[in-house]
């Protein structure tokens, strides 16, 4: 039956393909009156990227001044020309398809001006048979100081256009919604955090819903999540944070923890655990990741100091410390894979690939919240030799940020502000076996022109293997109705 | 007779129209300057297309479409004037086709009641416009005679008015039900149905997400700034008309041959209407606020003298009047000469507190971006902005400004980029990519580029004081008078006569203070030894230590210092 149904979608597309080829052949293609050795510029630079399989189309705007502009697509025998409407080329989903059966497509964009057509230099996209997670979960919020309006935790397909709000605030009487997680890219597994009304932490395992109160007479509400791979424990930092405001400074903000430490949550037991190790006044603890094995627990740490007065001062450190799921018991030291204070640089944002070979992060000047520092950049760690490299292709002059994984390790998402300093967008990165990564593309969009009417951010992008299967309105009900769980604190 | 009748009705409506219009203009000019400000239409499909897929998007996007004319003077008051006109033609034909009385005084309600509250800021046109299109489907509803085809055209005009123009379908639905009842009480039990209709129409926006809670689609909090509470002041329409309704209805059993009865039953009518009108104007129309309309009107097209002007002829018993004024003095490099020849009162007058609401936070950016806090004024504007949902023109212009300031010349050209999409502010926003990546443009521009220079070395802002921060201006750009005006003014005004003193030891003589303003003068002789040493080292005025021995305290800083309680 499957294989009956594979044979009629190839048989489709061949016939498109056909039609297209024949309706190609038989149409006159636009000659250009002279040629251009250089390529042109295009918005997203979609110009030598490499792309999953099962990606959404590339939807593009030719920035160069020009009257009229087409594209030629051609992969193979397939060839098709496109007419940019406003300057924007939007490509058939069929169309799409077609072109992405083969590894590289190529695109040619012809120009005219005052009745006279310019050739550009071709360029390629490659096609890369590692595909990519369906789905990207993020959160939509203006990039501001204190104040919010509206703000949704959102899913898009990324093999096409589609997105869902699967929280939103307009629900919940405009509260703070943050923080969403998932165990594995799995979105059966997840949890985020309400603030402010209806406040709370929401942990969903499959149908199941659970309201927590996370407040304890030794922690306050807990913040940074990251799973167990198990599903059974989730690491959160509890941070007493601050932000304070810049005069000059185009950092605009700086935000940053008076304290912070690190603790294990058990979702069977409604227990947090810890360790001095990690629960210490004399350090701030901040930013935990598990590693895919689940036997040691990645963070952040940095010597406590009065805020903000030392706040260009402290730089955190990338630590581990290794975690028994059996015993549920911490381990008795503490190793540094990166000293901030001695490289005089700030790690953020540990996050370890599915395989547990690289483990990437964001490593800025100073501090904790790196989405306010422009000199924030991506690097990444060898785990396998300890050798650290800076993701030189991936960064930019302004602010890399949050990161995470596919499923299959394949590709990388990360927040960057590189297009005007201050929304944050997600783009996409190939990353292979040996941790080499192509060239980032931007999120595509069925209008590209949205992200310039877009004044919100891209915040914490989180790959999910599959389609969240919770309504908005559901999550709002639970979050009204549904009495806390409280949570106890075992002292280490 | 029907000529008559006809020029009648003709008279009567002008004569309506003429009388709201007036009012509307004379009481209302800058209220609709003012909203246009929180109302901004987008000539972007990606705008059309978000706003359309909500229940009331159509209305939204006709009310925003509108109001973008309010720019020009009369033409709010206008469509105000017709909308108004509108509801009460729709509500009178309604009562005559339902009824068959003409000219019903009363069919004026339904509009006054909905124009009311117009006056508040946080209601939207949207809800006037939806009244309007529901009207014209109940006036609709009166060509069908079977119950067969009128279930149809409700169930078809319901799901179009919930559609286009969000909860009124439920009204509509009331409204319709009612007149069922007055027509045919027999059969108006299946007139339930399309109320149970639209029930499931907002169940399903509900779980589909499409609006946030059940009272932003089956009632007229639709219509009213969605995170704030309205109170029952908006459902007074709703409740209106079909009262309305019910009362022409009973004025239907009422003999109109003998002439008495017509004219006790008008008298009776004018008295209910004249009574409304005196309890909304009472109750709605808040002169003091229209008045904090106008001077931000001057404020935003920089109509400094018209601020003075109009301060002059005011009870001063606002803070927010206060700034205004102030704004103006800095703005004309006077704020510390004249600072004490106006009424003031204390600390507020010269720097509101910050309410956290977008009306204070935009005060507070142009406050901050005459005191030359860029980053301040900037983030001022962006929260104020957000409280806008993102779209409020003289917000967008500040951020454009600022970052010009700054040469975060990308996200400018962002916010230059949406202005280029509105009819009113397009022109401004192409001029402004003079600058974009031009900093000798912006040096040489006279506001932008003394801004510019008033962009200290980096600190954390108000961590130590305002004071400091305006200090830090004045010490980076002593060209820039008004940040040392404004530190001195800060200290006069809270009577921190220590602090100024040493803010004159410091700084008199040198680039930052060279010379005295009027005020600061004045001060001195409360906070110096009066000698002859003094006197040549401040430059002080023999006639004014005259004044000051003869207690001739009008208009200066003594009487404030003296007389003047702060809180």
């Amino acid at each position: 039956m499957i294989m009956k149904q594979k044979y009629a979608y190839t048989l489709k597309i061949n016939i498109i393909a056909f039609s297209f080829t024949l309706f190609s052949a038989c149409s006159e293609h636009i000659k250009a009156d002279q040629e251009l050795a250089i390529e042109p510029h295009i918005f997203p630079d979609y110009k030598g990227i490499t792309i999953p399989i099962n990606m959404a189309p590339l939807h593009f705007s030719i920035t160069d001044s020009c009257d009229n502009a087409i594209a030629q697509f051609s992969q193979g025998n397939l060839f098709f020309e496109i007419k940019a409407k406003n300057k924007q080329f939007k490509i058939a989903m069929s169309q799409w398809q077609q072109l992405m059966q083969s590894d590289t497509i190529n695109v040619r964009i012809l120009t005219q001006q005052h009745n006279k057509w310019t050739g550009w230099s071709p360029f390629y996209i490659t096609i890369s048979a590692d595909s990519i997670d369906p789905y990207l979960a993020y959160r939509l919020i203006e990039p501001g100081y204190e104040f919010w309006k509206e703000m949704g935790l959102y899913q898009r397909c990324l093999e096409n256009f589609e997105e869902e709000a699967f929280a939103q605030n307009k629900m919940t009487k405009y509260n703070c919604m943050n923080c969403h997680s998932f165990c594995q890219q799995n979105s059966d597994k997840m949890l985020f955090h309400f603030r402010k009304n209806f406040g709370g932490t929401f942990i969903i395992n499959g149908k199941q819903i659970e309201k927590l109160n996370t407040k304890t007479l030794q922690t306050a509400t807990l913040v940074y999540p990251s799973w167990h791979p198990s599903g059974r424990f989730i690491a959160f930092s509890v941070n007493n944070t601050q932000q304070i405001f810049h005069s000059t400074n185009p950092n605009r903000a700086e935000v940053f923890d008076h304290s912070s430490d690190v603790v294990v949550y058990d979702v069977e037991k409604h227990e947090v655990l810890t360790s001095p190790l990690l629960f210490s006044t004399a350090s701030f603890e901040t930013f935990p990741t598990f590693s895919p094995d689940g036997q040691t627990l990645y963070f952040c740490t940095a010597d406590s100091t009065k805020m903000p007065d030392n706040y260009q001062q402290i730089k955190y450190s990338l630590c581990s410390i290794v975690f028994n799921p059996t015993t549920r018991q911490f381990g008795s030291t503490i190793d540094t894979l990166y000293n901030g204070k001695q490289q005089n640089k700030s790690v953020s944002l540990p996050r370890v690939s599915p395989d547990g070979r690289f483990l990437l992060f964001t490593l800025a000047e100073y501090g904790t919240f790196s989405i306010w520092h422009k000199d924030a950049d991506l690097y990444m760690i060898d785990l396998k030799n300890k050798n650290l490299h800076a993701m030189d292709l991936l960064n930019s002059n302004d602010v890399e940020s949050y990161h995470s994984w596919s499923s299959n390790g394949r590709w990388i998402v990360f927040s960057s502000r590189r297009i005007d300093g201050l929304y944050t967008r997600p783009f996409f990165s190939h990353i292979d076996k040996q941790g080499n990564v192509s060239k980032p593309f931007l999120l595509p969009q069925n209008d590209i022109e949205y992200y310039s009417y877009l004044l919100k951010s891209y915040n914490i992008p989180e790959f999910i293997t599959n389609k969240i299967n919770l309504s908005a309105y559901e999550i709002s009900q639970i979050a009204i109705n549904e009495p806390e769980t409280n949570i106890t604190f075992i002292n280490p | 007779m029907k000529n008559i009748q006809k020029r009648i009705s003709l008279f009567y409506w002008s004569f309506v129209f003429m009388i709201v219009f007036v009012f509307l203009q004379n009481q209302g000019m800058f209220h609709f300057f003012y909203i246009e400000q929180w109302n901004l239409f987008l000539y972007d499909s990606n705008y059309l297309i978000t706003e359309l897929l909500h229940p009331g998007g159509f209305c939204k996007l006709i009310s925003e479409y509108c109001i973008q004319y309010f720019i020009h003077p009369y033409v709010g008051a206008l469509l105000s004037a017709s909308l108004f006109i509108c509801i009460s033609i729709f509500c009178n034909l309604i009562f005559q086709k339902l009824l068959s009385i003409k000219l019903l005084i009363i069919s004026l309600l339904p509009a006054i009641s909905v124009f009311f509250m117009h006056l508040n800021v946080n209601y939207f046109y949207t809800g006037t416009f939806a009244f309007c299109f529901m009207l014209i489907g109940i006036y609709f509803f009166f060509l069908f005679k079977s119950t067969y085809s009128k279930l149809i055209y409700l169930f078809f005009t319901s799901l179009l008015l919930f559609w286009t123009a969000g909860s009124v379908a439920l009204l509509f639905c009331i409204c319709i039900l009612l007149i069922e009842i007055i027509q045919d009480i027999h059969h108006c039990y299946l007139f339930i149905i399309p109320i149970g209709w639209v029930l499931l129409l907002a169940n399903i926006s509900l779980h589909y997400a499409w609006i946030g809670e059940y009272r932003l689609i089956l009632s007229p909090e639709e219509y009213f700034t969605w995170d704030l509470k309205p109170g029952s002041v908006i459902y007074v329409s709703w409740i209106c008309l079909p009262s309305v309704l019910f009362i022409a209805f009973l004025l239907s059993k009422i003999s109109y041959k003998k002439i008495t009865s017509t004219i006790v039953t008008f008298c009776i009518q004018g008295m209910i209407v004249g009574c409304c009108i005196f309890y909304g104007i009472t109750t709605f129309y808040n002169p003091s606020k229209e008045i904090y309309k106008e001077l931000d009107y001057y404020m935003r097209s920089e109509q400094w003298d018209a601020i003075l002007q109009k301060c002059k002829n005011i009870n001063m018993n606002n803070y927010l009047y206060h700034c205004c004024q102030n704004v103006a003095l800095a703005e004309k490099g006077i704020l510390a000469d004249e600072l004490f020849d106006h009424p003031q009162q204390g600390l507020q007058s010269i720097y509101p507190m910050w309410d956290k609401t977008p009306y204070i936070s935009s005060m507070l950016s142009d406050v901050y971006f005459s005191m030359g806090l860029i980053a301040y004024s900037q983030r001022m504007a962006f929260e104020a902005n957000i409280s806008a949902f993102n779209y409020n023109p003289r917000l967008l212009k500040r951020l454009v400004q600022t970052n010009l300031i700054f040469g975060a010349y990308p996200i400018a050209e962002k916010y230059i980029s949406i202005l280029e999409k509105t009819r009113n502010y397009q022109n401004w926003a192409t001029e402004q990519r003079l600058f974009l990546y031009n900093d000798n443009a912006i040096e040489q521009d006279p506001l932008l580029g003394n801004k510019r220079k008033c962009l200290t070395t980096d600190r954390f802002i108000a961590k130590n004081g305002v004071d400091k921060d305006l200090i830090a201006i004045a010490e980076t750009n002593p060209n820039n008078y008004t940040a040392i005006q404004y530190v001195g003014s800060i200290y006069l005004l809270i009577k921190d006569l220590s602090s100024f003193k040493q803010l004159l030891d410091t700084y008199y003589g040198t680039d930052v203070l060279p010379y005295l303003p009027k005020s600061f003068l004045e001060a001195i002789l409360l906070c110096y030894e009066i000698n002859d040493s003094t006197q040549k080292r401040f430059k002080i005025p023999k006639d004014l230590i005259r004044k000051f021995n003869a207690k001739e305290t009008n208009e200066t800083y003594w009487n404030y210092y003296y007389y003047k309680t702060i809180q």
